[in-house]
């Protein structure tokens, strides 16, 4: 990105990123998942900021790619619940063995750990990433990876 | 909703929204709640009230603070450290770039193209304007079609329907669920006094599912439409009871479903579009020229069991 891109990126991301988070959060309800909706809104927008800064609304387009961006973390965290014995607040009877047990067959334990983490533990990428230690979009990535591969696996089996 | 580049929004701005939002104070928390979601998730991109949703999520704040001692320095510090190169490297590895919310970006062309659309759109309404106002006087629902897309379910008339909602001039008029203009409405204590006050006969469920406890009946009244919204509320779970009646023949609703839910049940000779929605359930039909719905967190047999108890006697299965 160009310098004069930067100014314009760092003021949007500034201004709007704390409301965002807010709007995120009364969305979807996770707060693990909402600093990466609104993270994932942000590489959009430095991918188009030449486009986003023309835009008649940037703070608009801002709120849509977050909105589309929950909706599709919301689905997929359907998905992965339904495909998961993973906790229900109202059915006592899961615990982590079972639920390893299921995805055992999908994939392999360390596989399973950043599942577990994300999706029962409700851990936000960050503190995986630090328990990891490893940086942030490593961590973002490994976790896309896994997520694939448990769904590729699971529907192949269905 | 003001439009501008500027992402400061200006002082006079603020305070003609501070007036024309002021209702939503009036409003508790839960309905707000559904409210933002419906908004978000109901509407299509050019329907989406930006403003509306930014001036829920500012009450909502107040009265339930959240993220106030959120840095945003180091958030942006830790992105610009640790996203920014693997997105330069995704760059140079790819040559191009994720397009799955390019459409936002490019929404603003759009916008060119729509004015360019209306304006052809226009010429041919002059056209063929007896055959259209002749539909529209008697705009009779009963030859409405529907469409069922890929995430989407359209119903409205034969005349305004396509397949492609995005470049539709459908959307213009269409009425989103989300798009509930509360502003000019009123609030009942009973759904029967919505109807009486809306004056128009609409069927009304007599039983609701075991739990949810009837909260409010919204009216609305426009020049194109007369609409009554039943809330209905069990813990943190909503259940809408929507009835709307067009006077228009402009008029289509859209609703998203769940890519691979659509179904049709039939009755009595009605025509029931059933669909699911994220986690939610909802049931679609047209009766007498108005267009029903329900949707929440209830199961399909309960939908049918309301269904049954608004046309007591009709053995829907």
């Amino acid at each position: 990105m160009d310098g004069k891109y930067d100014v314009y990126f760092d003021k949007l991301y500034s201004e709007n990123y704390k409301d965002l988070l807010k709007y995120a959060y009364r969305l979807t309800y996770e707060k693990n998942f909402i600093e990466e909706i609104v993270q994932d809104a942000f590489i959009e927008a430095y991918k188009k900021i030449e486009l986003l800064q023309q835009h008649e609304n940037p703070v608009g387009w801002l709120y849509i790619t977050v909105k589309n961006i929950a909706k599709a973390y919301l689905r997929e965290n359907i998905y992965i619940k339904n495909a998961l014995p993973l906790e229900y607040s109202d059915i006592a009877m899961t615990d982590k063995e079972s639920e390893e047990m299921v995805l055992l067959n999908y994939l392999t334990k360390d596989e399973i750990d950043i599942i577990l983490k994300f999706y029962k533990d409700k851990k936000s990428l960050a503190e995986i990433s630090s328990e990891y230690e490893i940086s942030l979009s490593a961590c973002k990535m490994r976790l896309k990876r896994v997520k694939e591969k448990f769904k590729s696996k699971y529907e192949s089996e269905k | 909703m003001k439009y501008n580049n500027d992402h400061a929004p200006d002082k006079e701005a603020n305070s003609e929204n501070d007036n024309k939002y002021e209702y939503l104070k009036k409003i508790d928390t839960g309905k707000l709640q559904t409210l933002l979601q419906q908004e978000s998730f109901l509407s299509d991109d050019d329907n989406f009230d930006v403003e509306l949703i930014r001036q829920i999520v500012v009450i909502l704040n107040e009265r339930e603070p959240a993220f106030e001692n959120f840095d945003v320095a180091a958030s942006l510090k830790a992105f610009k450290e640790e996203m920014i190169p693997e997105l330069n490297k995704e760059k140079l590895k790819d040559g191009n770039i994720d397009t799955l919310y390019v459409r936002n970006v490019t929404h603003w062309r759009r916008s060119k193209r729509r004015v360019t659309t209306l304006l052809i759109a226009a010429v041919v309404t002059i056209l063929l304007g007896s055959t259209l106002i002749a539909s529209a006087m008697g705009y009779n629902f009963w030859e409405y079609v529907i469409n069922w897309g890929k995430e989407t379910f359209q119903i409205g008339t034969q005349v305004e329907v396509t397949n492609d909602p995005k470049t539709s001039e459908t959307q213009q008029a269409t009425v989103g669920e989300g798009s509930i203009s509360m502003g000019s409405d009123s609030s009942y204590q009973s759904v029967e006094d919505a109807v009486k006050a809306l004056n128009v006969s609409i069927l009304i469920p007599n039983w609701i599912p075991d739990g949810y406890e009837f909260v409010q009946a919204d009216i609305s009244q426009t020049a194109q439409r007369k609409s009554m919204i039943a809330s209905y509320q069990s813990e943190d779970k909503a259940l809408m009871y929507n009835a709307v009646i067009y006077n228009s023949i402009d008029a289509a609703y859209s609703y998203e479903k769940d890519e691979t839910s659509g179904e049709t049940i039939t009755a009595n000779g009605v025509d029931y579009y059933f669909m699911t929605n994220l986690e939610q359930n909802r049931i679609v039909w047209i009766r007498n020229n108005v267009v029903y719905s329900i949707n929440g967190y209830v199961t399909k047999d309960d939908l049918v069991k309301m269904l049954n108890s608004i046309y007591e006697g009709d053995n829907l299965k």
